[in-house]
């Protein structure tokens, strides 16, 4: 599988107006915790050798993941695949003991892309990536506007995300004049305005100072869906994970509750976790 | 206002249209200036500073940014007698280019100055301009500060590394390669930019909200 | 490269505005077939990086310097619809946001850069890599010589332009003007080339899969052919043209014939008195020819070291995340 030039990709099917989400798809009002099942995940960008190698575990509605690894482990390119943003384009069909994604039970297909994305919200590693509007508040609306919501409830769920993050008062600021911590945490409200049942966050701990570690941490504490968050920074670990997944050079090399990985020192020091 | 991901209603707002359409006004005034038109010149600068004298606008301001632009104006209006010859009436036609130019030109820095960029692009849009256009422009509007901090240094990072040398080979050379580092760097986050639209719903529709 | 207000007549820039936009409005229209939602990121991007792109100076003699245009450069990373848009809004911004341009000329500017630049720009360099080798090398070596084409053809289109807005003026001499033009564009053209065929090969060797490929479904073998076509005679136009007045009495005789001669038109009798006067002082018939020469053979040598094969290194998918 391999990511294609744009032009590549098929031609949408028609350009009549923008498709709502039929009243069984629209999203619930409180969020039910998601289940994943990654199953023998191998992947490999084009012409390149694999980045992920025979991938497999499985998480539960609730359960809160911290994935380790050193960089280079492939734990960004396995973030993408939870969100059918890999392999690009997703492919069209899934037989029932193929290996790939399963969200929700939903297999990661084209046809399942949006169900899935409305199901896990995915934190990128860069803000500025991710933090396209032109206002905060603005940028906060483009997920609920995808939805299909009306315009009241989208401004119900802005005000609400920007209220989870400490954001109040940022609904008008220009996104360019943002410090990093104030940046992460209004891409976290975001994806918090969609509403998902999982949070996946990439790398969301980088390079931010204590206050805004702490601010974060908060935050992902109060969230109650499943969490799986790709870090290095072993207190917030320690805080926020019940159970940690090691990746290293494309493979799950442990699995396992966080007492236990983070006091296997040999474990740690083999795959570059501690010093 | 505008933006890359909601379109605003197709509201058209009277001030800003009024604002757009009088400034437009004034550089069709001015194009069809000739050498001849002395009284309708002088009225028509007279009305330009005034309003930029009521935008804000100081002399001193004024007369720095013309003095950049009157040596460009001047380069383009001297290919005239340049290539017909130094008399007086193809001296003349020169003076009316830069005249006319300058209309032009200050009229375009009192509609920048009273007529933001956001109630610019929702004015077009009002007027029918696509979606994907208005989109399109906030998205670069978006980025273009942060690619511009990146490309100033890129350059502070080239003027360091050829100050030894300066030799021309070498600076085209740098500067190729600044302009291709910024070619991957800018296709490499469009489409991460892309990739963090897809994860949030999009699907190429621009949806309208205020 | 990109003109102010004043030099050419209102009535030309309203005209050229009018083509402009149905050219641009085309590309708009186009642009769901070819990049569907990567549409407003990637167009987006691509002016904005323009934008930023022509800040970095390229110095030429004391004082002055040279910048990249960007029009070839975007539709060979976006295709000709996307690229057309993008330096649409490239100079949108640089009047609206830096006051930069004219507005009228907003015209003619996008016809000249935006049009001839990015779409014909990405017909002439799609037909040339067709001809060299649809490689790597062969796109190199399109992008360099459509770079000069399109900035050569720019200037005459826009001294055609001026020459229409004196079109009430017996005494204007378009050969010299003409001559003019094409001497300086000549010099612009092949800084272009250089910079454009450069930066994509630098893309090229490391990235090569950023850069545009054409849908393959498109299989109409006919409009690249009127392509090729179209780009042929632009450059045949271009050199030859002041050869003809070397048998004006041929070209008179001939346009004795034609009914339209009665016609009187002014675009007509500019036509018809552009031989007469190229004909008259020989300098600026050898200008003309002299620019289109020195261009040519400077630009094929860029396209031979450019086009040089190219070692690609191993290198990661566009976004592809690092860790």
């Amino acid at each position: 599988m391999a990511l294609i030039p744009a032009a590549r990709l098929a031609p949408p099917p028609n350009t009549s107006p923008p498709p709502t989400p039929s009243p069984a798809e629209r999203p619930q009002a409180m969020t039910t915790a998601v289940a994943i099942e990654v199953r023998r995940l191998t992947f490999a960008y084009s012409g390149g050798s694999n980045v992920l190698t025979d991938v497999s575990f499985s998480v539960s509605p609730g359960e809160r993941i911290a994935l380790l690894g050193p960089s280079g482990a492939g734990k960004s390119t396995l973030l993408l695949h939870l969100n059918a943003l890999l392999p690009d384009p997703p492919p069209a069909d899934f037989e029932t003991d193929s290996a790939g994604v399963l969200i929700d039970g939903l297999p990661a297909t084209a046809q399942n892309a949006n169900p899935i994305r409305r199901r896990v919200g995915l934190l990128f590693q860069n803000p500025e990536d991710q933090l396209f509007g032109s206002t905060v508040g603005r940028d906060v609306a483009f997920g609920p506007l995808n939805l299909g919501l009306d315009a009241a409830e989208v401004q119900a769920r802005v005000e609400q995300a920007l209220n989870d993050v400490g954001l109040d008062e940022f609904a008008d600021r220009d996104t360019v004049r943002l410090s990093l911590g104030e940046r992460k945490r209004a891409c976290l409200a975001g994806v918090l305005a969609c509403q998902p049942g999982c949070l996946v966050l990439d790398e969301p701990f980088a390079n931010l100072d204590p206050r805004g570690r702490r601010r974060l941490s908060d935050i992902l504490t109060l969230f109650n869906g499943t969490l799986l968050l790709a870090t290095h920074d072993l207190d917030a670990v320690r805080e926020l994970a019940d159970r940690i997944l090691v990746l290293d050079d494309g493979r799950l090399c442990a699995d396992g509750p966080t007492d236990t990985i983070l006091q296997d020192k040999q474990l740690l020091t083999q795959h570059g976790l501690v010093a | 206002m505008a933006d890359p991901i909601s379109s605003p209603p197709r509201v058209l707002s009277a001030a800003a249209f009024l604002k757009l359409a009088a400034s437009l006004g004034i550089v069709l005034l001015g194009c069809s200036l000739s050498w001849d038109s002395w009284p309708a010149a002088g009225a028509l600068l007279a009305v330009t500073f005034a309003a930029l004298a009521f935008a804000g606008f100081t002399l001193k301001a004024l007369a720095r940014r013309l003095a950049l632009f009157l040596p460009v104006i001047t380069l383009v209006a001297i290919s005239i007698p340049l290539s017909q010859g130094f008399t007086a009436s193809w001296m003349q036609l020169a003076g009316t280019v830069i005249i006319r130019g300058a209309v032009s030109f200050l009229a375009g820095l009192w509609l920048i100055r009273v007529l933001p960029f956001d109630s610019l692009l929702s004015t077009l849009y009002a007027l029918r301009l696509p979606a994907v256009v208005v989109a399109s422009l906030a998205m670069m509007h978006r980025y273009l500060f942060v690619l511009w901090e990146e490309t100033s240094r890129l350059r502070i990072a080239r003027k360091a590394r050829c100050l030894g040398r300066q030799n021309r080979i070498a600076q085209w050379m740098a500067g190729i390669g600044m302009v291709g580092m910024l070619v991957i760097r800018s296709l490499d986050r469009g489409h991460r930019i892309h990739r963090a639209m897809l994860a949030r719903g999009w699907d190429g529709h621009i949806r309208p909200w205020p | 490269m990109h003109i102010p207000d004043g030099l050419l007549d209102t009535p030309v820039c309203l005209v050229t505005g009018g083509i402009s936009l149905a050219a641009v409005g085309y590309s708009v229209h186009r642009l769901k077939d070819s990049l569907a939602d990567r549409t407003v990121p990637m167009t987006g991007m691509v002016a904005a990086l323009v934008f930023a792109g022509q800040m970095i100076n390229f110095p030429v003699t004391a004082g002055t310097s040279g910048h990249l245009i960007g029009g070839v450069l975007a539709a060979r990373l976006l295709g000709p619809w996307a690229g057309c848009l993008a330096l649409t809004l490239v100079l949108f911004v640089q009047k609206f946001l830096f006051n930069d341009g004219g507005l009228l000329a907003l015209g003619p500017n996008v016809l000249h850069m935006a049009v001839i630049g990015s779409l014909g720009g990405y017909a002439i360099q799609s037909a040339v890599a067709r001809l060299a080798g649809d490689t790597i090398r062969g796109r190199v070596v399109g992008v360099v010589v459509a770079s000069w084409i399109t900035v050569m053809a720019a200037a005459v289109l826009c001294s055609i332009e001026f020459a229409i807005s004196q079109a009430t003026n017996p005494d204007f001499q378009l050969g010299r003007f003409l001559a003019l033009m094409m001497l300086f564009h000549s010099l612009i053209g092949i800084g272009e080339s250089l910079i454009s065929g450069g930066v994509i090969r630098f893309v090229a060797t490391r990235r090569p899969e950023l850069l545009y490929h054409p849908p393959a479904s498109s299989g109409r073998p006919w409009r690249r052919t009127l392509a090729a076509g179209l780009a042929t005679a632009v450059v045949v136009a271009l050199l030859l043209s002041p050869l003809a007045s070397s048998a004006p009495d041929g070209l008179e005789a001939a346009i004795q014939h034609s009914e339209l001669r009665a016609a009187e038109t002014p675009s007509l009798s500019l036509f018809g008195g552009y031989d007469q006067v190229l004909g008259n002082e020989g300098w600026e018939s050898w200008s003309v020819v002299l620019s289109g020469l020195i261009g040519t053979l400077v630009v094929f040598g860029i396209a031979l070291v450019l086009g040089r094969p190219l070692e690609t290194t191993p290198n990661p998918a566009p976004g592809a995340p690092r860790g």
